[in-house]
């Protein structure tokens, strides 16, 4: 990756389904964003608003109907593997494998991706640490809580300690306390260097996480900036009032949006 | 190679603690045919028995007691399993009497009609055994008869015809082999493997980490080879297994139903394994590119399930060719895939190794198991498949993913 390029670039993305009942469905347009190095970036958006398609197309699982982005200078089409290596992914759906320990799952993930076998242990046994899973290392994921789970899979997303972190809307299902942990995740990758792209629908999250916030619906970014630019721009201090007027801008009325996706 | 290897060891070290697979593709290969042989041979040697100890009531006439019958009627009421009756007209439906015999004239000659019920075994079981009887009665009759001429009672048999089978008994039980292992090693094969393969696939997509894996570094080639490759490793396993189990089985199963006078040898020598072992392998391989290609389509286990179903129907086609003892393996037959391997396997049993066959042989089934990797390879690529979230598979929705796939969308 050259020195002045951001570790993910996208421009243009665009993703149509072939949907079985509705016929075309243009799921992401024209979508163009970048996250700077060390950032912590928020793609904010209600339920179906192209977020997740966005996500699986930067993590290469979905390819894109045009439009291109890169991951610390690889393009999600032309160099998949190399974007896997870089990234740690964690979407929605993303489960674990039920039979295997904590500590195989993070042994397995780091391995798998390319971590240096000689500091897989070392690095295993320090995520147990980090994420307060040491009484559990042993136990197989199948008998873990729900929060148990998600605090494994997040752990395992950085495994293989990637330079690029994407998560889709990684706080479901924990409750405050793991909600906080999480947030105190988010800022030592920060501080380690790492990029972070996650997405959410929870405002407040997104204000006190977030370095940059592009505000998503129907598949086109609204906006896009820091917090305070925002505010700016819209002359309204929270998020919810600024996503609202954003919907405005656009001829759009909320109670209608609430149905329509 | 080392993802490979990460992948295919992630896959063995989760199926190995899944009770299902320790069931069906280690414990059942290894204890259930050998379990089902004896089972059966169980079940004859106590039906035989029953049929052994069976009472026949019989009902007569009374006029047979009087006249040339009576001496034959005398001798039935000897009979331990017969208990005879005289009455003058019974109903054979009832449950009371199995046959009734009345007097008639044949051509002039007296003779015992026999009334029974062909619809009913103990009946018919029941004449079997009185014809016998009837046989027996009038050959020493006819011998006493002679003696009282001064002849010989062997008189009327000028010649005995004493049939001995000069088969070795290695090849006895070589031909008894070839008759049970094909058949029994392919539905192992393939039950061993069928959990894996579905739990692989549909499984991995019904718990959501198909995802996690198609997120991680490997390209979807190498992901596909580590599951082919863990598949064919489980089936091959199975196979292994129950080959052990039968040939270790077999003589203890076999010999409650041998003549005191019969012998079998159950010897496989070591090209007839190194043949058999070759087989298992390349019908592991085959085996799990089928099942691995019908559920690829399946997003739960259930549906997987009802996808790998009729797999079954195709491994059990051997069963027809092997029905005939004289079918032998032939330049079309060794086209057929299952059919030529199990054939191939049955003459190696019986001793006869034709190496063009053979090859043949495992030369189709590396073409079709090609052919299935790379129908797998291109299905895997297609996002609908692999991704889609919609209704369950229907033939509207396999028709789509046929023509995305081959169509170059």
């Amino acid at each position: 990756m050259e020195s002045d390029q951001s570790p993910i670039e996208v421009k243009n993305l665009c993703k149509i389904f072939q949907d079985e009942g509705r016929g075309k469905l243009e799921a992401v347009s024209n979508v163009s964003f970048e996250c700077r190095g060390g950032e912590i970036f928020g793609l904010l958006g209600t339920n179906g608003a192209g977020k997740t398609t966005t996500l699986r197309m930067l993590a290469t699982l979905l390819k894109p109907t045009s439009g291109n982005a890169f991951i610390m200078g690889h393009g999600v089409e032309s160099e998949p593997r190399q974007v896997r290596e870089s990234i740690g992914y964690l979407s929605t759906t993303t489960a674990l494998y039920p039979r295997l320990s904590c500590r195989e799952t993070l042994e397995f993930f780091a391995r798998i991706n390319g971590y240096a076998e000689e500091g897989i242990e070392e690095r295993a046994n320090h995520l147990v640490d980090r994420f307060g899973l040491t009484e559990y290392a042993d136990a197989r994921i199948e008998r873990l809580s729900t929060g148990m789970k998600q605090k494994v899979a997040i752990a395992r997303t950085v495994a293989h300690d990637p330079a690029v972190v994407i998560l889709d809307e990684p706080t479901n299902g924990l409750d405050i306390l793991n909600v906080l942990d999480f947030h105190k995740l988010m800022r030592e990758l920060q501080e380690a260097g790492k990029t972070v792209l996650f997405s959410t629908h929870t405002m407040s999250e997104a204000e006190k996480l977030c370095d940059r916030i592009a505000v998503i619906h129907r598949g086109r970014i609204m906006a896009c900036g820091t917090l305070d630019e925002l505010r700016q721009k819209s002359s309204q201090h929270y998020l919810e009032d600024i996503f609202v007027w954003l919907l405005d801008q656009q001829g759009e009325d909320p109670a209608a949006t609430l149905g329509s996706t | 190679m080392r993802s490979i290897f990460v992948l295919t060891l992630r896959e063995l070290k989760s199926a190995f603690r899944e009770s299902s697979v320790v069931l069906y593709s280690i414990l059942l290969p290894l204890l259930l045919y050998p379990f089902l042989l004896w089972l059966m041979v169980t079940a004859m040697t106590f039906i035989e028995g029953q049929q052994e100890s069976r009472v026949f009531r019989v009902a007569y006439h009374p006029a047979l007691a009087e006249g040339d019958s009576a001496s034959f009627i005398r001798s039935l009421n000897s009979e331990a399993r017969l208990k005879l009756e005289p009455l003058e007209s019974p109903a054979l439906k009832s449950p009371d009497y199995h046959v009734f015999l009345s007097q008639q004239e044949v051509d002039g000659v007296d003779s015992i009609r026999m009334d029974y019920l062909g619809d009913r075994p103990e009946s018919m079981r029941a004449n079997r055994y009185l014809a016998e009887l009837e046989q027996s009665y009038n050959e020493e009759e006819q011998k006493k008869w002679l003696e009282s001429q001064g002849y010989s009672g062997e008189a009327s048999r000028p010649f005995l015809l004493d049939g001995r089978s000069t088969a070795a008994s290695g090849d006895v039980g070589g031909y008894l082999l070839g008759a049970l292992l094909p058949i029994g090693l392919l539905v192992m094969i393939a039950l061993g493997g069928a959990y894996p393969a579905i739990d692989t696939t549909a499984g991995e997509r019904e718990r959501g980490t198909w995802e996690t894996l198609q997120s991680c570094a490997p390209s979807m080639t190498t992901i596909l080879i580590s599951k082919y490759l863990f598949v064919s490793l489980v089936c091959t396993l199975s196979g292994v297994l129950n080959l052990f189990a039968m040939l270790v089985s077999i003589r203890s199963i076999v010999a409650p139903l041998l003549r005191e006078d019969e012998s079998i040898t159950f010897s496989v020598g070591p090209q007839t394994l190194l043949v058999l072992l070759a087989g298992v392998v390349c019908v592991s391989f085959f085996v799990a590119a089928a099942l691995m290609l019908c559920s690829i389509f399946a997003r739960t286990f259930r549906e997987g399930q009802a996808l790998t179903t009729p797999m079954f129907m195709v491994i059990a086609l051997p069963v027809l060719p092997l029905s005939d003892p004289s079918l032998e393996l032939n330049s079309k037959l060794a086209l057929v895939p299952l059919v030529n391997l199990a054939l191939v396997w049955r003459q190696a049993l019986q001793g006869e190794f034709n190496p063009i066959y053979i090859l043949q042989t495992l030369g189709i089934l590396g073409v079709m198991v090609t052919l299935a990797l790379w129908v797998g390879a291109r299905l895997l690529r297609n996002e609908t498949l692999m991704t889609g979230s919609g209704p369950e598979m229907d033939w509207k929705r396999f028709l789509g993913v046929v023509k995305g796939v081959f169509g170059g969308k």
